[in-house]
């Protein structure tokens, strides 16, 4: 080669790098944009009266932060039939959250300890149960469910939700936390038999202590997963034992005189914003939770 | 097959220096082994060479040319990884072919080379295998195959044999070096075994910290060290290095009032000797139990410990305080907490200024 | 005591285990049980054999449903995967702003399906929404009025779909990308592959378990899938957009066919297991080869 051929090589390919680079960030933008875009259209109309909904278009600023809809979405109008708002059931589903989160991680964390670190005959096909019950369509079950809740007494109750989710969560938590138990060394166990240390004193000294990473990813997909639940919701339970989403899926189907739209989507925000909270502040903790419930095994 | 420059090279991580202005000079056919301890810059350096990494100062030449911004496919070099990085889903056949592939070269051309590298490594029947389906040994192969069926100019190796079982690795740096003698390549060489490197290379490169502490052919690494990082980082075990004072070329070590050990005979660098504080470095080979030869030195110390290896036995004396270690025959049996008669070889010392700590 | 020490892991698997037998597996098997009955409003236990699913098979809204879903998981699958493949390889650049775009493609999944759907059908609307904002713009005959248009409804589902999962799959293929051994794509530099050949022929060929699992689970995403419908078109207009999913809870909360719908669900069932089985299958070999 020449000194000339070399010279070319180089300059060739810097233009070409700074081209690439601009190719590249004009796309990530507009995927920016189009992920972007619905949420603001949201905010945006949460904010407008109906009057400039009508009169403007679906990306323009609102004239001023009236937060009417907003009231309007959490408090109601104040009528005393057929008028639908959030606060009720925004407090149904966090009463429906907390024991429900609490009670499946808790025996995920525990199955899992127990299928991995204390090996028993059977342990792997008990596994495969659990693990094969994160796939079903919960279509298979929602029927002998409504019956069983209405046998025990508990159909149409926040009781009755948590225990559908505890059952359903059980499937997951306990996948999340053997996947992550099996990762940890067995000789840690070891050394704790022969120290002395029995099943729950190994779990809740030397194992729990351990587990926060698995923990945090468990909570926050269980919690996300019973948040933005609607199946089970809508089936099992209705009227003023409903959760949120219910709540606003029937808001915005009632078919009233003329649709709020700036109601609607005050009350879509309301209804997203804990998960969307939980996810700007542990988003690593929530990708983690998709992706171990993915790759699976 | 071409000449390496490396001119004044600086590199850092953030603030972090990782090469402090090295300087290489690698003839044709040569075989420089870049050896030293892990995150002493080895790697970074070989990264460099190969473009996969920018230094931040200093220019690098390959046949007299620079390539400082050249991609690492337009320098002409081929690199063979620790991991050996084959590409998992293609077969031995296309991992080989791949680059000249990339290249445009005629299909012709590229079946002919594949002959040759198949035949020169002995691949012939692994070529319609994946990488998984192969031993670490053939890994190692096809990894070099890869390397070797481009011609490059200059070859890069990044401890290709670190992940070989013992009796694997010696096998492989044999057949390394037989291919150096055939095909007379420029090879740079990174490793952290010294025996690895003191019987491949040529010359050999000593780093730590990001500079080149020495580079010299293996004999005069060995016997004699420029610095004590470099006394102390080759041999195993590594040479003794006695503290004392030099006065009037005698040194009296630390702790022992009545041992003075005469230096006429010693080669110093700078004839105008300063005297002070000191090391006398000497390897523990070259400790024995009788008068060898004229310049031995005799001393009075006490054996403590024994290590049997099976070949050899290390004993550990100690010499007024200081631990002096020996390497015997296995053969001759040595009593333990007892003064023995010893002769050092004063013809092998080495000296070294306490305060450099470079040879003097 | 000794008994009750050997026993302990057991006797706490136990209750989760039994939870598992009754509620899931237990309540699958009678499923399958009432799907074989003629159980309308009310379970009854006399076998009538299968006739429940030739019935199904011969409802004209059954085959609406598995035509839907037909479409909706093929596009589906093909765009998230499109999107997700492109936008974690172009994340993959060394990217300053990467902590940030990975943020904004993700949070759609944090969403409920539910909240997506109402999003949806407020921008698709044709009176005030998109179409309206580009006839605004000058488009005078733009028209955008899929969610109204029956046959055009289900592909208003995909791209609401697509907006909420697309993000997840980038998610997979991006951690599936940064587990390559760094040396690979060095040797491959080397070699002088272009990027586009990097990726192509040496990255991409070696992300097949990612494509399985991303399939796996958009499948069985796309077989579940009835919130998002609910939301955006209640399966209308008409039954235009029904999907299976919509279909069984018809059928067996509305119009008191638990028969049907059990059968209905037995189908949804049958499928994701086709799917769903050889995936375990092969995922568990892989481990059991990894140890």
């Amino acid at each position: 080669m020449t000194e000339n051929n070399y010279y070319q090589l180089e300059k060739s390919s810097k233009n070409k790098k700074i081209i690439y680079r601009w190719i590249l960030f004009i796309i990530l933008g507009l995927f920016a944009i189009y992920y972007i875009a619905p949420l603001y259209v949201m905010i945006v109309t949460s904010f407008k009266t109906m009057e400039e909904i009508r009169q403007g278009n679906l990306f323009s600023l609102p004239s001023a932060l009236n937060f009417e809809a907003w009231d309007v979405a959490w408090n109601g109008q104040g009528f005393s039939a057929g008028d639908v708002f959030l606060k009720t059931y925004f407090w149904n589903s966090v009463k429906l959250v907390v024991p429900a989160v609490i009670i499946s991680t808790i025996l995920g964390a525990i199955n899992g300890y127990a299928l991995t670190k204390w090996r028993f005959k059977g342990d792997s096909y008990i596994f495969l149960l659990f693990l094969f019950g994160t796939f079903i369509p919960y279509q298979a079950i929602l029927l002998p469910m409504s019956r069983t809740l209405g046998s025990m007494g508990i159909s149409n109750s926040i009781y009755g939700l948590i225990l559908v989710h505890v059952v359903y969560g059980l499937c997951f938590t306990t996948l999340f936390c053997r996947n992550y138990y099996i990762s940890i060394s067995n000789e840690i166990v070891k050394a704790a038999r022969i120290d002395g240390a029995g099943f729950f004193k190994i779990f809740f000294r030397i194992i729990l202590p351990i587990s926060a990473p698995i923990l945090v990813v468990t909570v926050i997909w269980q919690f996300t997963m019973i948040w933005n639940d609607f199946l089970f919701g809508a089936t099992f339970t209705f009227g003023n034992e409903a959760p949120i989403q219910v709540a606003l899926n029937n808001m915005v189907l009632t078919s009233s005189s003329v649709k709020r739209y700036n109601v609607d989507m005050a009350a879509a925000i309301i209804a997203g914003f804990p998960t969307l909270i939980v996810y700007v502040l542990a988003g690593k903790y929530f990708i983690r939770g998709l992706t171990a419930g993915s790759v699976k095994g | 097959m071409a000449n390496l420059k490396i001119n004044d090279i600086n590199k850092n991580f953030g603030s972090t220096e990782v090469l402090k202005g090295i300087n290489l000079d690698i003839n044709d056919g040569d075989f420089l082994v870049l050896l030293g301890p892990s995150g002493c810059g080895k790697s970074t350096l070989l990264n460099t060479i190969a473009g996969l990494e920018t230094s931040n100062s200093g220019e690098i030449l390959i046949d007299n040319h620079v390539v400082n911004n050249m991609e690492p496919s337009d320098r002409d070099i081929a690199l063979v990884f620790q991991s050996y990085a084959l590409y998992p889903a293609m077969t031995v056949r296309k991992n080989v072919t791949f680059g000249l592939e990339q290249r445009k070269t005629p299909k012709e051309k590229i079946s002919e080379a594949l002959n040759e590298v198949s035949n020169l490594l002995q691949i012939n029947e692994l070529l319609d295998r994946k990488p998984s389906q192969l031993s670490g040994g053939q890994r190692q192969r096809v990894a070099m195959g890869r390397a070797l069926v481009r011609h490059p100019k200059v070859f890069l190796f990044d401890e290709p044999l670190s992940n070989l079982d013992a009796k694997l690795r010696v096998e492989m740096r044999r057949e390394i070096k037989k291919l150096h003698k055939r095909l007379k390549t420029t090879i740079v060489y990174v490793t952290h075994d010294q025996t690895e490197a003191m019987s491949l290379g040529t010359n050999i490169a000593i780093m730590d910290q990001g500079k080149i502490q020495q580079c010299d052919t293996p004999k005069n690494i060995y016997n004699k060290p420029q610095n004590m990082f470099v006394a102390d980082f080759i041999g195993s075990p590594s040479m003794n290095l006695l503290e004392g004072s030099l006065n009037n070329k005698m040194f009296k070590p630390n702790g022992s009032d009545n041992v003075q050990i005469p230096l006429e005979k010693y080669d110093f660098i700078n004839k105008n000797i300063n005297n002070g504080s000191i090391f006398l470095g000497i390897r523990p080979e070259h400790v024995y139990f009788d008068k060898v030869n004229e310049d031995c030195f005799g001393i009075k110390l006490k054996s403590e410990i024994i290590e049997y290896t099976g070949h050899e036995q290390i004993i550990t004396f100690n010499f007024s305080g200081q631990q002096f270690l020996g390497k015997f025959p296995s053969t001759i049996d040595i009593q333990m907490d007892k003064e023995l008669d010893l002769y050092i070889d004063l013809k092998q010392i080495s000296l070294f200024d306490k305060n450099t700590q470079n040879r003097i | 005591m000794f008994w009750l020490k050997r026993n302990l892991p057991r006797l706490v698997i136990a209750p989760s285990f039994g939870v598992l037998a009754w509620f899931v597996y237990g309540f699958i098997l009678w499923t399958i049980y009432i799907s074989f009955t003629k159980s309308k409003l009310l379970p009854v236990y006399d076998i009538w054999g299968l006739d429940q699913y030739f019935r199904l098979w011969s409802m004209p809204r059954w085959h609406v449903a598995v035509e839907n879903l037909f479409i909706f998981t093929t596009l589906f699958i093909v765009f998230c995967i499109f999107i997700g493949i492109l936008l974690a390889i172009l994340l993959d650049q060394k990217i300053r702003a990467e902590g940030f775009l990975r943020t904004v493609y993700l949070y759609p999944m944090a969403l409920s399906f539910i909240v997506t759907g109402t999003a949806w059908r407020w921008m698709l609307n044709p009176s005030l929404g998109i179409e309206k904002f580009a006839q605004d713009l000058g488009f005078v005959n733009f028209t955008f009025d899929w969610l109204v248009t029956p046959g055009m409804s289900i592909y208003t589902i995909v791209i609401a779909g697509v907006w909420q999962s697309s993000g997840f799959i980038m998610a997979i293929f991006l951690a599936g990308l940064r587990s390559v051994d760094d040396e690979i794509i060095k040797a491959a530099k080397i070699d002088g592959a272009s990027l586009v050949s990097v990726y192509t022929k040496i990255i991409l060929p070696m992300m097949r378990p990612v494509f399985m699992s991303a399939i796996v689970i958009l499948v069985h995403l796309a077989i579940k899938s009835y919130d998002l419908v609910i939301a955006l078109t209640a399966g209308g207009p008409g039954i235009s957009s029904d999907m299976p999913a919509v279909f069984m809870t018809q059928m067996a909360f509305h119009r008191s066919e638990i028969g049907l719908a059990s059968a209905s669900a037995i189908m949804m069932f049958l499928t994701v297991s086709a799917i769903v089985v050889p995936y375990l299958y092969s995922e568990l070999k892989r481990e059991d080869d990894r140890k």
